[in-house]
């Protein structure tokens, strides 16, 4: 402490109370945030916990996909008809199979998820304390090469040392104690070299030889991968596809070229399947807009097979109703559709909960649902999936509750 | 005929990487028995940069001579994008994107072999060998899976259908081509910001070469450390500007008022930069205090295999974005690389693991090396959160078929804490002495700077928000940047007293004597700023929306608006649709804005592009929803303060290429002192 004795009165008086005013800033501060009451729950604030079927990661609040800003409507209304922030939150999740919340509850299958920062913090802090010098001097020296590391790093270190203590930055009293420890290091340090120097025979031939069977193992290892690669080349899928390719296969290449090939090839024979391929992904995308045209050119298209034809009549059927909110239009493309493929119950389905929900006519969707479930439905979920609507229908319960 | 010769400037490539395996492997194991190496290293690295560069200018070439004859052009170009989103059309796919890491590698290859022209070491030599393994990973991708000279074959009349990797080939060239991706022309940023992060993403594969060649020549001890810190920080300070400017595009062209989403994309360039980050700082302990050896190796393998991990995430199609283009087979070859370069390293380090132990020699957690613990901790969480969230959700739909969210409220919970302890960790470290600190002299170093923060804080709290984490934001900004600049103060002050010169002489003697750390700490200035940026834009922002007819006036952020009118114009490669709003004050007109789409060939739907206007406040944000003959509906935003972010973010990274300069200049300084003397 002598050699900061220059400076020290004036610190050492002055702790207490710039300590003191720390500590009322420091409380005052922590007082003011914590009884901070944050304005009620806005609904970009809660759609900011949820992200909508076709985004990517991004929240229904920030994304401009229009399917996220329905989801926005729906959370607004919600909370304007007086919703808790967990009912408008199920309302928005049960409105739009799909969606999810960003932030996941535990559960058995996201535990990992938490735990590993977690764990990692309470590991990680545990080793650092290993690092702590556990008394004078050092672990047992293994090599020579690392000893005469260790003796330039405690030399360093007590040169370093000295001209800490003669700034200022390091007590006389520290720094004693520190170039004790220092010295004992060396001087054991010293000691495990000349040992290694008696013992001498350092394994250089045998690690030069890993040396060169290591690179020779990766450089082999990364030739089959180039090789590999190679093959892939041959019967690559994807880029490199023709109209016929595409024709067959019209999942293989991106919205934009399926576009461009269908643009191209009007008179193709396969046209109408590259059409709905192409509208199928719109439609799941959400983008009602541009899936139309194509499935009306399918719907009206001669070359379309029964089953092609219904397909599109069915989705029209349904965006028409779902987009537009044109009940009877959607009513009789749904039963265009119905009468090419009487033996699939989907558009009959669809009918139901159009009745229903569009028009709120419980008593005919209740029907269409009983006639759905006489067919074979093939999957248990969808079975149990109508006969939930049609117990809710029949309850006289309004659609989607 | 472009294809023949791009194809045979990438196979010159490739044989001079695989020639510098072999030879610099050689060179190695000759120089550490003693021998001369014998071996000419300078003609295989010259081979692969001149291939590399070939390679991207016949690119370029094709591009700038509509040469649509290539498959790349014929599904990426198109004769009207203009200067210079034509130029960075040779990023702007797939393909492209591998010819610039290649010539980025090469790049970096040729200067390894300047250090090793200097030095003739083992080392440098087996660094050399493993950049060529490097370069025959990615020059075999462009030959193979990712070629970026395939020829068209069957082309409609502005698209490229089929292609062909024989350039002998029956070529069909489309006539044009539909240009790049519409986002990725729609602003200036989109040209800087991918050769920005490739020189951060590949600049890193220097250290790991130095490291891997320390442990196979068995060479441990401090050497590879200082060899690599300046291609290190090179690699941060560019990937800190790749990240910045990836921040400013999504704020300036995708329209919803942000500027990180936590997508797997941006996690993909934040987790090696965290992990550079944490390695920068660790690497000085070891430098220092001769301890965290294997920890280093361990970040530095972890920091390169990151950076491929993020190439296979972002361009394997695992997840959709604009940064991932149409499949390919490239995904599972990354994929491979990746399982190889993480098998091959950490199994090479198990084999080493009794050379690269280091003793426990932490005198005391008070010190300076004790506050870079604290930081790796933090960081390596930090990078372990984000890590987790990205991966963990594919991971589950891959074997389950369970989907789960994993997006910014999960990010925020844990993030936003580690965070803080770091700014804290980053103020009290910086000024914390190396070996053991004495509680009176840090107080007296801390004192002031905290007052000055604990006021900063209550005066945010009484007249501004009190919402908590802006306040806690200003007091950990003001903290950081105060102890920073009273630091500098106080030697300059001492000094300036013992040698009776002007204070800021001094204070420019203080910085040029440490370049070192006084370059650390403006990057630390910077690391505050952004903090603050981010609290205040993503706590105190507000929207609006508003549905407007021509003539309407709203008021918004203080200012009064009024929609004027819509407004068409046609460009080269687009046509832009847009509404006229007038900014009043008062009775003055600020501004014009004009938040617009642009479509570009004949997309319907358009890029919506926000108007942005900058002020000292922050910015007032205008987005086009939608538009037609009626009216317009207008979404408004405000994003306070957020100058303060992109300023933070360019401090940060002129920290560390001011760092990148240091040893140069202390060698000056020392040559001048010895004049002087």
């Amino acid at each position: 402490m002598r050699e900061l004795a220059g400076r020290a009165p004036a610190a050492v008086r002055s702790v207490p109370w710039s300590a003191i005013s720390v500590v009322v800033m420091a409380v005052a501060l922590v007082v003011l945030i914590v009884s901070y009451q944050p304005p009620a729950d806005t609904a970009e604030e809660i759609g900011s916990l949820i992200r909508c079927p076709v985004c990517q990661g991004v929240p229904i609040s920030e994304s401009p996909a229009p399917m996220a800003r329905d989801m926005m409507e729906i959370l607004r209304r919600e909370l304007a008809e007086g919703a808790s922030r967990e009912e408008a939150i199920d309302a928005v999740l049960g409105a739009y199979p799909g969606s999810l919340l960003l932030e996941p509850e535990v559960s058995p299958t996201t535990v990992a998820l938490w735990a590993v920062p977690l764990v990692a913090l309470v590991v990680g802090a545990g080793l650092t304390l290993t690092l702590r010098r556990s008394r004078l001097g050092a672990v047992a020296v293994l090599e020579e090469t690392e000893a005469r590391h260790r003796l330039d790093q405690i030399r360093a270190d007590l040169d370093e040392l000295a001209a800490q203590q003669a700034a200022g930055e390091i007590d006389p009293e520290a720094a004693r104690h520190l170039r004790e420890s220092y010295e004992a290091e060396l001087a054991e340090t010293q000691a495990a070299l000349r040992e290694i120097s008696a013992a001498s025979e350092t394994p250089l031939p045998r690690s030069t030889t890993r040396a060169v069977a290591g690179t020779a193992l990766v450089v082999g290892a990364l030739v089959v991968i180039v090789l590999a690669a190679g093959a892939f080349i041959v019967d690559r899928p994807g880029q490199s596809s023709g109209v016929a390719d595409v024709a067959a296969d019209p999942d293989s290449v991106s919205n934009e070229t399926l576009a461009a090939v269908i643009a191209a090839n009007v008179d193709h024979p396969q046209i109408d399947g590259m059409r709905l391929a192409l509208a199928e992904r719109y439609y799941e995308e959400g983008d009602f807009q541009s899936a139309f045209p194509y499935y009306f050119d399918v719907a009206s298209s001669d070359k379309a097979t029964p089953a092609q034809a219904a397909t599109a009549l069915t989705r029209l059927g349904w965006m028409t109703y779902a987009g537009n909110g044109e009940v009877d239009t959607a009513l009789e493309l749904l039963a265009q559709a119905r009468e090419l493929v009487p033996d699939d119950p989907f558009p009959l389905y669809l009918e139901g909960l159009v009745e229903w929900c569009g028009r709120g006519d419980a008593a005919a969707g209740a029907e269409a649902f009983r006639q759905v479930l006489r067919n074979d439905l093939g999957d248990d979920a969808v079975r149990r999936q109508v006969e939930a609507d049609l117990a809710a229908a029949e309850a006289g319960e309004a659609c989607g509750s | 005929m472009l294809a023949f010769v791009g194809l045979a400037a990438l196979a010159a490539a490739l044989a001079g990487a695989a020639w510098l395996v072999l030879a610099g492997a050689g060179a190695a194991v000759a120089l550490k028995r003693g021998e001369e190496a014998g071996v000419d290293l300078r003609t295989p690295a010259l081979l692969m940069l001149v291939g590399a560069v070939a390679s991207m200018l016949v690119l370029e070439a094709a591009i700038l001579f509509n040469d649509f004859s290539l498959a790349y052009l014929g599904t990426n170009h198109a004769r009207a994008t203009p200067f210079p989103f034509n130029i960075a059309t040779a990023w702007a796919a797939l393909e492209g994107s591998i010819v610039l890491w290649g010539l980025v590698l090469a790049t970096f290859t040729w200067l390894v072999w300047r250090d090793h022209e200097r030095r003739r070491d083992p080392l440098s030599a087996g660094a050399l060998a493993v950049m060529g393994l490097v370069g025959l990973f990615f020059f075999g991708l462009m030959l193979t899976v990712a070629n970026p000279f395939e020829v068209c074959v069957e082309a409609v009349a502005e698209r490229c259908l089929a292609s062909s990797p024989w350039p002998w080939s029956a070529i069909q060239a489309p006539a044009d081509g539909p240009g790049p991706n519409p986002l990725l022309q729609n602003h200036i940023l989109m040209a800087i910001h991918p050769p920005l992060l490739y020189v951060g993403y590949v600049g890193l594969t220097a250290p790991f070469a130095y490291a891997i060649s320390a442990l196979a020549l068995t060479l441990p001890g401090p050497e590879w450390l200082r060899r690599t810190r300046r291609w290190t920080l090179v690699a941060w300070s560019f990937l800190t500007l790749g990240i910045l400017f990836g921040g400013w595009w999504a704020y300036e062209v995708l329209s919803w008022g942000g500027y990180w989403a936590w997508d797997p994309v941006e996690n993909a360039s934040l987790l090696p930069w965290l992990v550079a980050t944490a390695f920068i700082h660790s690497s000085l302990v070891q430098q220092r205090r001769g301890m965290l050896q294997a920890w280093n190796f361990v970040l530095v393998i972890s920091a390169f295999a990151l950076t491929i991990l993020g190439t296979f995430l972002t361009r394997s199609g695992t997840i959709t974005s604009v940064h991932s283009f149409t499949q390919s087979a490239i995904g599972p070859v990354l994929l491979g690389f990746l399982v190889l370069v993480l098998a091959g390293s950490f199994a090479l380090f198990a084999t080493r693991s009794h050379l690269v132990a280091s003793a426990p020699r932490l005198d005391s957690f008070w010190s300076r090396e004790g506050s870079f613990l604290a930081n790796n901790l933090i960081l390596t969480v930090f990078a372990l959160v984000v890590l987790v969230g990205t991966i963990y959700p594919l991971v589950l739909e891959a074997f389950t078929g369970t989907q789960v969210g994993v997006g910014k409220p999960f990010y925020n919970r844990l993030t936003v804490p580690l965070s803080f302890a770091l700014l804290l960790t980053i103020g009290l470290g910086s000024v914390t002495p190396w070996r053991h600190a004495a509680g009176p002299l840090v107080w007296s170093r801390i004192r002031g700077p905290l007052q000055a923060a604990l006021a900063a804080g209550l005066v945010t709290a009484l007249v501004g928000t009190r919402i908590g984490w802006v306040v806690l934001s200003v007091f950990a900004s003001v903290f950081v940047i105060g102890v920073i600049v009273r630091h500098l103060f106080e030697l300059a002050g001492r000094r300036s007293r013992a040698t009776g010169r002007g204070f800021f002489a001094e204070a420019r003697q203080v910085v040029t004597g440490d370049q070192g750390y006084w370059a650390g700490q403006l990057s630390h200035v910077g690391v505050a700023l952004v903090a603050l940026g981010l609290a205040f834009t993503s706590n105190l922002a507000t929207h609006e929306t508003f549905d407007l007819a021509p003539g309407d006036t709203f008021d918004f952020a203080g200012y009064e608006m009024t929609y004027r009118a819509p407004f068409q114009r046609s460009e080269p490669n687009r046509t832009v649709v847009g509404a006229n709003i007038e900014v009043w004050s008062g009775q003055r007109l600020v501004a014009e804005l004009q938040p617009r789409a642009n479509h570009f060939g004949s997309d319907p739907t358009g890029i919506p592009t926000p108007a942005v206007m900058s002020g000292w406040r922050g910015d007032v944000y205008l987005m086009l929803i939608s538009i037609d003959n009626t009216g317009i509906r207008l979404e408004a935003n405000t994003s306070p303060l957020i100058w303060v972010l992109w300023l933070g973010g360019l401090v940060t990274a002129a920290g560390g290429f001011w760092a990148t300069q240091v040893r140069r200049a202390d060698r000056r300084a020392r040559v001048l002192e010895a004049a002087d003397a």
